[in-house]
């Protein structure tokens, strides 16, 4: 579990998030479901930057909500011995995003072919645009692609939804050992594919240069 | 660097930011409307799905079944359960550890199924504008360490719908039910029939992922039909395929002699927990076959939250008693 990430947003440091844990907003929720903005609040910045980086910007604005949605909708069957509420998020999202595989797919062999990551773009100004990814990055996305989806989605939920095993399982509603198994195949593809590439090296300087 | 280095960097440079602007109207919007996600509708070959065979087998046990359910449902072993009014730390018969003991669990709930679906059949249908009373009761397990918001553990409130489920009106702290309707009413005529195909529709909608899981489809199952049975007052036709669909739902078993959190006895289609949901139960009244309540157990014995159907009847207007 990542330290701190129950940190409220700057600005929203009232007593709800001192006090509150997950599983006590679900329940007050279901008496009062404006309390379920505070889980919106709370946990929608890292939901939203795991879609993004996932699916770009396009229908990220769509998943993130109706992720929250679906949720507020089966808040009632919330487990509160979890506790902590992200995992169930972030396995939502997940399922959601296997309605977006090919849009997905055609992210990363964007970035794996052009060296321009399409989904940084628009965080960034023009010039900075034409930065490219490093060669590292760039197989890295031609392995992402490569993934069978199941491995993929227990993968980043590690890597980028930074879970635990154990909180992985649980998001994906599958054994702890599958998730082991899965993720231990997906490095070794992702090896198999960086092959003697280091993070450093550094990839054509735009799209041109790569035919 | 490793490879898990590399795709912590990659991701990295996406910005934690504030949710946009549009999600956060989306999700607002969803939550004032209910929760109701807008999606659009699955292909009409999925509507139509229907397996003619299985609707006639149904028929067939409907008839069948409805004279032996009684004596085949699995009894309670303990008296019957005290309500949580009595306590709020009551221990009750636990779901699942009787489930545990009963052989042919899924045949008694295919027998509940059927015998409830014949009843309801009988029954005539409701007009969509038709208004409806209901007296709810509602119980939520309390918080003893949070002082500054401590919800009564029990909640009444008079509600006046119409059977299509619009223009609610209530007298009291308007709670609202556990469950949403995963579709509008409007769009029932397109549900499919087939019971299986039902569980499969509403659990698609929660889970489109062809790698959800089995308690993911069961939880999205039980609390899609769980939300339809109470949201509106269903056509009898409807009403039937969804016990039928909830018969379907794999671990789901029906159980006699179950008391809801108001304490009225009923017969139960009861969930056991899963690793993604807790104890689930809806209790259907053992003569006409309605919703008398729903609940959510935790850890087998600790109610967590329920309502019950105290009344429910068809008036002229809104405040209107019966």
């Amino acid at each position: 579990m990542t330290a701190g990430r129950h940190a409220p947003p700057p600005g929203l440091a009232g007593p709800d998030f001192r006090v509150l844990d997950d599983a006590t907003v679900i329940r007050l929720s279901l008496a009062d479901p404006e309390r379920f903005e505070l889980l919106f609040q709370r946990h929608a910045p890292r939901i939203q930057r795991y879609v993004l980086r996932r699916l770009g910007a396009d229908a990220a604005d769509d998943i993130v909500a109706e992720t929250f949605l679906l949720a507020f909708r089966q808040r009632a069957g919330f487990d509160v011995a979890r506790g902590d509420a992200l995992p169930w998020l972030y396995g939502i999202a997940t399922n959601l995003l296997g309605r977006h595989r090919r849009d997905e797919i055609r992210l990363y062999k964007a970035l794996a072919r052009t060296g321009i990551d399409p989904v940084i773009a628009p965080f960034t100004d023009q010039v900075d645009e034409r930065v490219t990814a490093t060669a590292a990055s760039r197989r890295l996305a031609e392995a992402l692609a490569g993934l069978k989806p199941a491995y993929r989605d227990a993968l980043l939920l590690v890597a980028w939804g930074s879970l635990s095993y154990e909180e992985t399982s649980a998001a994906l509603g599958i054994p702890a050992g599958t998730v082991r198994s899965r993720i231990s195949r997906a490095r070794a593809e992702l090896r198999r594919t960086l092959g003697d590439l280091g993070p450093t090296s550094t990839a054509p300087t735009s799209p041109e240069e790569t035919r | 660097m490793t490879e898990m280095d590399l795709l912590t960097r990659l991701r990295d440079e996406v910005p934690l930011t504030d949710p946009s602007p549009n999600a956060q109207r989306a999700f607002r919007a969803g939550v004032a409307d209910g929760g109701r996600v807008r999606r659009p509708r699955l292909r009409a070959r999925f509507f139509h799905a229907r397996t003619t065979l299985i609707a006639g087998a149904t028929a067939v046990a409907v008839g069948v079944a409805a004279g032996i359910v009684v004596l085949a449902l699995p009894s309670a072993h303990q008296s019957p359960t005290a309500s949580p009014r009595a306590s709020t730390q009551t221990v009750r018969a636990t779901p699942t550890g009787t489930a545990v003991k009963i052989a042919g669990t899924t045949k008694s709930a295919q027998l509940l199924a059927d015998t409830a679906a014949n009843v309801v059949l009988s029954q005539p249908a409701v007009k969509s504008n038709q208004w409806v009373y209901r007296k709810m009761e509602y119980y939520f397990q309390p918080i003893p360490k949070l002082r500054w918001h401590r919800p009564h553990a029990y909640m009444v409130e008079n509600v006046w719908m119409m059977a299509d489920g619009a223009r609610f009106t209530t007298t009291g702290p308007v709670v609202g039910l556990m469950d949403e309707a995963p579709v509008s009413y409007g769009q029932l005529d397109s549900l499919p029939t087939n019971p299986v195909a039902l569980d499969a529709y509403i659990a698609h909608l929660s889970y489109p992922s062809p790698h959800a899981t089995t308690q993911n489809k069961a939880t999205a199952e039980f609390s899609g039909v769980a939300g339809l049975l109470t949201s509106y007052v269903l056509p009898p036709k409807l009403t039937a395929e969804l016990f039928h669909a909830l018969a379907d739902i794999p671990t789901v078993f029906a159980k006699k002699n179950v008391k809801d959190i108001a304490g009225q006895v009923g017969v139960a289609f009861i969930m056991p927990a899963n690793g993604q949901s807790v104890n689930q139960e809806i209790v259907l009244s053992p003569t006409s076959y309605r919703v008398l309540g729903r609940a959510g157990w935790q850890a087998d014995v600790i109610p967590m939250h329920g309502e019950a159907f105290l009344a429910q009847a068809f008036v002229s207007g809104p405040g209107k008693l019966p």
